[in-house]
């Protein structure tokens, strides 16, 4: 039964989810600070935080930052309608995927399926553990690992699964819809800039290709591609 | 015509300078044509005693005349006058006005003098003895008309010359002033507009330094209203933000309590409920626009501005919008050049540009098709968003960019639209130095042209 850390100021909206997310059929905690939230993930008893970025105190994003200098949990963050921005520096951040509040219970309790579901679908040594290694990049999905050039590079659940997916098919186009629906779980929304921005992520942190190229191709509007580099 | 003040300021002075040196010019030569009577120079009164002796040594007869009355001078030429007890001239000559009038006045006051009138200078008298007679001798010297000529001359080429000075020096001095006095004014525009582009920190009276004149109390009085506008603002902004939070917070706890509700009770209630669900999203989404609406405004901005590629974006647009256009069988066509670089807000113009295609695919009767077109015309990148849809009448073109605005308010409300989305749009392309119209196109539909300045 996944356990489930909810941040939130709101004590009567924590009750009220607490007894929605209690139905069916999770364990929550809730914390109602920043600085407590963040004490509470990183004593790893929870599958998945909700975070809310408007806290008192540290808020939202700067528990985001501290929660991912030692953890790499699923974090799904709620934002406000209409604050775009604040999406993408969570999504900047690592947070796994968002969702605006208000938001209708049923949709967050999909939310928290998919992520979970997600990384649970590879527990260490669950698959064979095959090493994927395009140039200079290694990937080990056995151990959620990506090394590029010797140096361990961290990645965010959702990132981890967009690179695997791109390097997996290395020289293919894979579409956003693909991405989106084997990565983040869910049917793309219209209008949805998560998939650009955890590839950004992606972009940000692996640095350029060594020839000074880009590793992976943006194909307008349609999707991604990790540029193939051959003789390794 | 729109005349800057400094050009007014400049005209101005000019002219009064001008008009100045032009009166007193002409007010000193009206004093030289009146008659002033002066006393004798040197030279003068050795000229009268010359003549007195040619007339008293040496026999003139009468028949030596008229040379008699004429004498070369170097300065001139000379005409001698013997006037008689009675004034009358002795040769029998018509007299000049003038020079009766310094007759009379030598004769009252027993003393020589002369009159300068233009070229023309009197002197006298002298008394003298010819023909047996008494006389007085008077002299009309007429200004040689070769030293006329050099001294026109060169009067010509100085006041030339004078004139050219006079009127650049003035024009200097003139051009100072106005500078100097429109200068503050300058400063306190500069002020203004930073602060109207929303820099609300910067203050007038600091750029005016040390004087100390009613420019500095328009300069403190500017300061005081930029002190209540900042303070305005930011009460705003951060009312605003309060609002929102504080209205969101009640409405997440009644889609939750709402979940709970749907989950113990009975089919016939599940339409109501889905109906209190549609309505606090709809209220969620108009306090986001809102605060959206608001903050476009005030000209707050909370993302830096980056350079992208525009085309990508449309693309990326187009390909959500076929997405979603699947359901009402539209075609979504595309006509975008390559590589429309842009710098600016792309979250911003994003949200823009996605609500004018969402609009079109709102409005579009199912199976036809929208357009979006984009092509680099010089220094600009015109975006065209077109539906075959209904339009909107003529007179509400311009109306459809303002909050709330919705034409037929019976037939908005199927379509569930606030009224918000385009006034956010216009505000968030003007920021991006751009501006948006609307157009109805034949044989049906609207069309959006986005227009935006190209990235050097
Ligand atoms: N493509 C279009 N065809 C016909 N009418 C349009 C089109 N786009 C906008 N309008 C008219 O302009 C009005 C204002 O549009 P706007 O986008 O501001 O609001 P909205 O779409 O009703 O609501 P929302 O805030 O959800 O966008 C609309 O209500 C509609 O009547
Ligand atoms: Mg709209």
């Amino acid at each position: 039964m996944a356990h489930i850390l909810i941040a939130d100021d709101d004590t009567e909206l924590c009750q009220l989810l607490d007894e929605y997310l209690t139905q069916e059929g999770f364990t929550v905690t809730s914390a109602h600070s920043g600085a407590s939230a963040a004490d509470l993930v990183l004593a790893g008893e929870h599958d998945l935080m909700i975070l809310d970025v408007m806290l008192p105190g540290l808020n939202g994003f700067d528990v985001l930052r501290k929660v991912r200098s030692q953890s790499q949990v699923p974090i799904l963050m709620l934002t406000a309608k209409g604050e775009e921005v604040d999406r993408i520096v969570g999504l900047e951040l690592g947070a796994d995927d968002y969702l605006a509040k208000p938001c209708s219970p049923r949709e967050l309790v999909a939310r928290i399926r998919t992520i979970i579901r997600r990384a649970n679908l590879a527990p260490p040594a669950s698959t064979n553990g095959q090493v994927l290694t395009i140039g200079d990049v290694e990937l080990a999905p056995a151990t959620r690992d990506v090394i590029r050039n010797g140096d361990r590079i961290q990645l965010t659940a959702a990132e981890f699964d967009v690179l695997a997916l791109l390097l997996g098919h290395a020289g293919e186009l894979v579409t956003r819809e693909q991405l989106c629906e084997r990565c983040l779980g869910r049917k793309p929304v219209p209008f949805d800039r998560s998939i650009d921005m955890h590839v950004s992520n992606i972009r940000r942190k692996l640095g350029p290709a060594p020839d000074g190229g880009d590793r992976i191709k943006t194909l307008r509007g349609t999707g991604y591609q990790y540029v193939a580099i051959n003789g390794h | 015509m729109r005349l800057p003040l400094f050009w007014k300021i400049f005209l101005s002075f000019w002219l009064a300078m001008l008009l100045m040196l032009g009166s007193g010019a002409f007010l000193i030569s009206q004093l030289r044509e009146n008659v002033i009577f002066t006393p004798l120079a040197m030279g003068e009164k050795k000229q009268l005693k010359y003549h007195v002796s040619r007339f008293e040594s040496r026999q003139f007869r009468k028949r030596h005349f008229p040379h008699l009355a004429k004498a070369k001078h170097k300065r001139g030429e000379d005409t001698l006058y013997l006037l008689d007890n009675q004034g009358e001239d002795y040769f029998g000559r018509v007299l000049p006005e003038s020079l009766s009038l310094l007759y009379h006045k030598a004769k009252k006051n027993g003393k020589a003098y002369r009159v300068q009138q233009g070229d023309t200078l009197l002197f006298g008298p002298a008394r003298t003895r010819f023909d047996r007679q008494d006389f007085l001798l008077f002299i009309k010297r007429e200004e040689s008309p070769m030293r006329l000529l050099a001294l026109k001359i060169l009067i010509h080429k100085f006041s030339l010359l004078q004139l050219f000075s006079a009127l650049l020096i003035s024009a200097l001095s003139c051009l100072l002033l106005a500078w100097l006095i429109t200068r503050p004014i300058r400063m306190l525009q500069t002020t203004a507009n930073r602060i109207a582009s929303g820099d609300l920190s910067v203050r007038a009276r600091p750029a005016l330094g040390r004087r100390n004149d009613e420019f500095t109390d328009l300069a403190r009085d500017f300061d005081t209203m930029a002190d209540q506008v900042e303070r305005i603002i930011k009460s705003q902004k951060n009312l605003l933000r309060d609002v929102s939070h504080e209205l969101r917070s009640p409405l997440a706890r009644l889609q939750v309590a709402l979940g709970l509700a749907e989950r113990h009770a009975p089919d016939a209630q599940a339409p109501f409920l889905s109906r209190i669900d549609l309505e606090s999203n709809r209220l969620n989404t108009m306090i986001g626009q809102l605060l959206n609406l608001a903050a476009l405004e005030r000209g707050v901005v909370s993302e830096d501005r980056t350079r992208f590629d525009i085309s990508e974006m449309l693309h990326l647009l187009a390909e959500d919008a076929r997405f979603e256009a699947a359901a009402k069988n539209l075609a979504v066509v595309e006509c975008v050049a390559e590589e429309l670089p842009v710098e600016g807000y792309y979250q911003m113009l994003y949200s823009a540009l996605e609500n004018i295609v969402r609009n079109a695919l709102r409005h579009s009767p199912p199976g036809s098709t929208v357009e979006i077109k984009a092509s680099r015309d010089d220094d600009r990148i015109e975006i065209l968003i077109c539906d075959q849809g209904p339009g909107v009448a003529e007179q509400d073109l311009e109306k459809i960019f303002e909050p709330f605005f919705r034409p037929s308010s019976a037939r908005e409300r199927d379509t569930g639209g606030t009224g918000l989305g385009l006034a956010i749009a216009w505000r968030g392309i003007a920021a991006n130095g751009g501006h948006c119209r609307a157009r109805n196109q034949q044989p049906a539909g609207l069309c959006m042209a986005i227009s935006l300045p190209v990235a050097l």
